[in-house]
């Protein structure tokens, strides 16, 4: 059966091949030297049976192109809290950038949206949605702790490695063209109800 | 997260960068223990990170690690030590 072109590049099963779609932003003799040594690779590799080299140049140019796809603000400084109790008497939260929300929520708005939602750690599987069109949702319609790892935090509670996990968390989406309302109000009043929850640290799924 | 540039350019406190697929940060649908071995990661390098923006790159490679058995000798390991 032929391969199709878009079944390629769209092929989650190969970290690189995600990224290469935005070759489409690489500048033109860039893409053909791109191909050209791919090409060279791809005839060494099958002359010497190793194919390590071909999957390290495509991991390399994957991350080359992949920080291309959007300039993230930059900061200078890091804030910086120092975490000095044991995980398992620790109350931990776990949240995402991947723009799930529960049914019933309004969806976020994928041309940019800086607000956030509450969710629930029991929510029914079947009640949660994801509304974002800057990533493959393939993956978090099917499983949401690929990006919103609620279910495994849970895990980690009953085994006892974690204290507690906390309920509600948030969960924002991460297509953000103009961020001065995540950084003046929404970012803050989350960061705020998580300290008023006493949580002592947060893991956050960025997609 | 996705690439190490990225983290460092934010300033996050804490990165940890996973060379997965674009939108599967804790791995692969349907692989808890996948998902289990980055969220414990991600976790403990809230108390062992030193440095603010220490951002660490994992080595896994997506779905050719056998995570269940990483899991189970993280675990052992960490029972034996107590």
């Amino acid at each position: 059966m032929a391969i199709e072109k878009l079944d390629l590049i769209k092929n989650p099963e190969t970290a690189p091949f995600s990224k290469l779609k935005y070759l489409k932003w690489t500048p033109e003799d860039e893409v053909a030297e791109f191909f050209n040594r791919l090409f060279h690779l791809n005839v060494q590799a099958r002359e010497t049976g190793d194919w390590s080299p071909v999957d390290q140049f495509l991991e390399e140019q994957g991350d080359k192109i992949a920080a291309r796809v959007a300039v993230p603000m930059g900061f200078d400084d890091t804030p910086w809290s120092p975490f000095k109790k044991r995980l398992s008497e620790s109350k931990v939260a776990a949240l995402t950038t991947g723009g799930v929300y529960v049914e019933g929520q309004q969806p976020f708005d994928t041309d940019g949206d800086w607000s956030y939602r509450e969710i629930p750690l029991d929510t029914p599987l079947d009640q949660l949605r994801v509304a974002h069109t800057h990533y493959d949702t393939t993956g978090v319609a099917e499983d949401v702790d690929a990006v919103l790892a609620m279910h495994r935090l849970l895990d980690m509670e009953a085994e006892g490695m974690v204290g507690e996990a906390q309920t509600p968390t948030y969960s924002f989406m991460g297509y953000i063209p103009d961020p001065s309302g995540l950084i003046e109000v929404t970012g803050p009043e989350v960061a705020e109800r998580l300290k008023a929850d006493g949580v002592d640290g947060v893991v956050i799924g960025t997609t | 997260m996705v690439d190490r540039s990225r983290a460092e350019t934010m300033s996050v406190p804490r990165g940890l960068v996973l060379r997965f697929p674009f939108g599967r940060p804790f791995g692969a649908p349907g692989n808890p223990d996948q998902q289990r071995v980055v969220l414990e990661d991600a976790l403990t390098m809230l108390s062992s990170a030193r440095d603010p923006g220490e951002v660490r790159t994992m080595p896994y490679r997506w779905r050719r690690e056998d995570y269940g058995r990483i899991l189970a000798e993280r675990h052992s390991g960490m029972s034996a030590g107590l």
